[in-house]
């Protein structure tokens, strides 16, 4: 018998557990069930209590909002603009608009939808965004319509007061946009058409940040930006909200300008997130968007505490009729989260 | 060692204290381990910030391409997977980052990768000390060759000491942050494990050298001329051989690619060499050009990398293990040329370490050039990479170090700064680096006089 080269089992031992770890790695990342998180809140009588959930050792963040009464959106269409490319060359001698990968972009937002419980997003092209609106023009409370693109189709928005676009908003439609100047231009069979006073129609004055690339310098001081571990800095078409009646400002501010900016027309409203592509502006849409913030909503309380692979409680105990709970775990990198709307 | 005295009067001092040593090996685990662990306070933190990312994403359960964050082939991602799940079942991390208001200015910097994201001291320990743990397999890995090649252990052990603490290394794996480490562990894991007639799991270990990092890619030729040199008395054994190999990075490569093959999306996998290699959408002329010339140095690379295999083959029984960490070594400095980044030259140290220990100490010179090239390169971004300690402890304010990196920051002509300076003065110099390696290797013969390095050394 050949005596046992030691040296040689070492090696091979190391090569296998070398292996090991990352096949190890691979299956905590893909198979396991390792990563689990869960939330709830009950509506008492005189209590809202939530409980938090984690395998693992995390901050968490309760959040309890009040609407004031105004709708949040439950369900989100996101525009993935077809001819976005064919004309981005044309809308972008006029303003300089960072391009972005339309259906790469919407993938990303509905991601970080899901992982904070909205789940009732999608996307769509010119003729179902088209379709969308048309089809809940008589009650568009709690539906929402996300732009990444730099433009609209004309069949809902040629700049006009008349617009459907419009009224869906008046009538209680949420608009969120990012990326560019809200409403510069639509499209139509004949190409890219170029609307003035764009700003005047959504906001009643020209409001949007076109400078040059300008970064916030201090936090808007109405609790959100903590209470939402909002992190975008940087201001590039953000709305400065200065004499804007009913006007909310989240996030961060600079010259001005909030990176995330609410204003509401007729019933509805329209939101603004400044910023280029980036995970954190995906993920102040996450945030935003499934924590339900409407111009009406106001931080009423915010805890924030640590939970370690185990349950923790909590319990807000002042809350009013409209109030609702926004709960995720994570912090700056949320990975999770929910949204509960109730009632005792 | 004499060779060391005798070309390098201060590096032999270094030796020879080094050997004098009763437990040098424990000394200088002990040295770079201390070294890293002060070091790693320091980050670049924007690639922190994306380890973060991406164990976020793996913690919301979205993998590791369906959320955005991880551009790279998916063993880096696995191990970051491995470290997520120790942090979950054994650690309590708390918030593992925050946004610092003070920085937001330096990302929108042009041409630059800064983040105001400020990465906790824990998260950071906790993804760097693993690097360490490679660092040190790796030291240990070059550490057997030499033993291996020249059956002297003082050689050995400086051979170990010239790994682990090479700057290079260590600021890689303790600053940057990045795998590059992983990568020449299983590439010199490889070379160890074809020297031991494993060829099965040589072929593994390769396979997941190069889908960590994509450079080992190019040594793949000089393998397989290895495994048939080798047995060229017996082709049965060497055809075998080869096969086993590729039967072992064949597994390796479908186990690794296993969930993307299943979900159909296996192209995002390879996000990182097409970013490097394709022209930019939207790009200027300059990341044209740059684009098509990285694609014609690589397959520069490529062509030789075949040339010098074929000479591998032909190479006698005797020489062939000399000729195989040779050929490496031209192979590691060739991809490296260009672009000459820290964290890419961490695939030469184990060459470069074993090389002037066992072959040719000239070869310091090169160390020196590419450690110095490394500290100032990295330190680039100079005030930034203390800003987590700024914020996660009270050793310093954010103010002042936002005021330092702006100082550094200030443009001195046009839009070049103290800042750019340091960081195009740090490339060019690891650049020099490198290009020394080729000028030692080859200098006598460019000189006319007989013989290489190697063969005036005698290994």
């Amino acid at each position: 018998m050949q005596p046992v080269d030691t040296k040689k089992c070492g090696y091979a031992v190391l090569a296998i557990a070398l292996c090991m770890v990352v096949f190890a790695g691979e299956y905590f990342v893909y198979y396991s069930d390792t990563f689990e998180y869960d939330v709830d809140v009950q509506w008492n009588k005189d209590s809202i209590d939530y409980q938090v959930e984690s395998s693992g050792s995390d901050v968490y963040d309760a959040v309890l909002l009040d609407n004031n009464g105004k709708a949040s959106v439950t369900e989100l269409a996101i525009y993935v603009n077809e001819s976005y490319s064919k004309y981005y060359d044309e809308a972008n001698e006029t303003t300089r608009i960072p391009y972005n990968n339309q259906d790469y972009f919407a993938s990303q937002i509905l991601i970080a939808l899901d992982n904070r419980g909205f789940d009732d997003g999608f996307k769509c092209d010119s003729s179902e965004l088209c379709e969308y609106v048309r089809s809940t023009l008589d009650n568009p409370v709690g539906c929402g319509i996300l732009v990444t693109s730099y433009s609209l189709p004309a069949e809902i928005y040629s700049g006009s007061e008349d617009d459907i676009l419009i009224q869906w908003i008046k009538a209680g439609g949420t608009l969120y946009w990012t990326g560019s100047v809200i409403g510069e231009f639509c499209v139509d069979g004949d190409g890219l058409h170029e609307i003035q006073d764009s700003q005047d129609l959504f906001f009643g004055k020209e409001c949007v940040y076109t400078g040059s690339e300008a970064v916030a310098t201090q936090v808007v001081n109405n609790g959100f930006t903590e209470a939402l571990s909002l992190k975008t800095g940087n201001l590039s078409f953000g709305l400065c909200l200065d004499s804007i009646d009913g006007a909310l400002g989240l996030g961060f501010e600079g010259e001005g300008v909030s990176t995330i900016g609410m204003v509401p027309l007729g019933s509805g409203f329209i939101c603004v997130f400044s910023g280029e592509y980036d995970i954190d502006l995906i993920d102040d849409m996450g945030q935003v968007i499934s924590a339900g913030i409407t111009p009406e909503t106001v931080v009423m309380e915010h805890h924030v505490g640590t939970v370690t692979r185990s349950i923790e409680s909590g319990s807000f105990e002042e809350y009013g009729e409209s109030s609702h709970v926004y709960i995720y775990i994570g912090g700056t990198y949320t990975k999770f989260g929910e949204a509960f709307y109730g009632s005792m | 060692m004499e060779a060391c005295e005798r070309s390098d009067p201060i590096g032999g001092r270094i030796c020879s204290r080094l050997c004098s040593v009763k437990h040098p090996i424990l000394l200088i685990i002990v040295a770079g381990i201390v070294i890293r662990l002060v070091l790693m306070s320091a980050s670049m933190v924007y690639d922190l910030d994306y380890w973060a990312v991406v164990i976020r994403n793996i913690e919301s359960g979205e993998g590791l391409y369906d959320a955005e964050g991880y551009y790279y082939t998916p063993v880096w991602g696995y191990i970051l997977g491995f470290i997520a799940a120790c942090q979950s079942m054994l650690l309590e991390l708390g918030e593992v980052a925050v946004r610092v208001l003070e920085a937001f200015p330096v990302e929108i910097i042009p041409e630059t990768y800064y983040t105001a994201t400020a990465p906790s001291i824990a998260f950071i320990y906790s993804v760097k000390i693993p690097l360490m743990i490679f660092d040190l397999i790796l030291a240990y890995l070059v550490m057997v060759l030499a033993k291996d090649y020249t059956g002297d252990s003082k050689k050995a052990v400086l051979a170990f000491a010239f790994t682990f603490l090479f700057p290079v290394l260590m600021l890689s794996s303790g600053v940057i942050g990045m795998p590059d480490t992983i990568a020449a562990v299983f590439t010199i894991l490889t070379i160890v494990l074809l020297r031991k007639d494993m060829p099965f799991l040589a072929g593994a270990s390769f396979s997941l050298a190069v889908l960590t990092k994509f450079f080992p890619v190019f040594m793949i030729f000089v393998f397989v001329a290895y495994l048939i040199a080798k047995n060229r008395g017996n082709p049965r054994r060497g055809v075998s051989q080869v096969s086993m190999a590729v039967a072992g990075a064949l597994l390796a490569t479908l186990i690794v690619f296993a969930p993307q093959i299943i979900e159909g999306n296996i192209e995002q996998c390879f996000q990182f060499i097409f970013d490097r290699t394709s022209t930019v959408t939207g790009g200027t002329m300059f990341d044209s050009i740059v684009s098509i010339l990285r694609i014609v140095a690589y397959a520069v690379v490529l062509v030789l990398s075949i040339y010098l295999a074929m000479r591998v083959v032909r190479c006698k029984p005797e020489a062939l293990d000399k000729s195989l960490m040779k050929t490496c070594l031209i192979i590691a400095a060739l991809c490296l040329v260009y672009p000459p980044t820290t964290q890419y030259m961490v695939l030469i140290v184990p060459f470069l370490a074993f090389w002037l220990t066992c072959g040719d100490s000239r070869y310091l010179l090169s160390w020196k050039i590419m450690a110095i090239g490394s500290i100032v390169y990295v330190f680039a971004s100079n005030a930034l990479t203390i800003m987590p300690l700024a914020v996660w402890t009270d050793l310093i304010s954010i103010d002042t170090v936002v005021a330092v990196f702006d100082w550094f920051n200030t443009t001195l002509v046009g839009s070049v700064s103290i800042r750019s300076l340091q960081f195009i003065a740090g490339g060019i110099v690891q650049c020099i680096g490198v290009v020394s390696v080729f000028y030692i290797m080859y200098g006598d013969r460019l000189r006319g006089m007989r013989g290489s390095a190697v063969e005036r050394t005698g290994l």
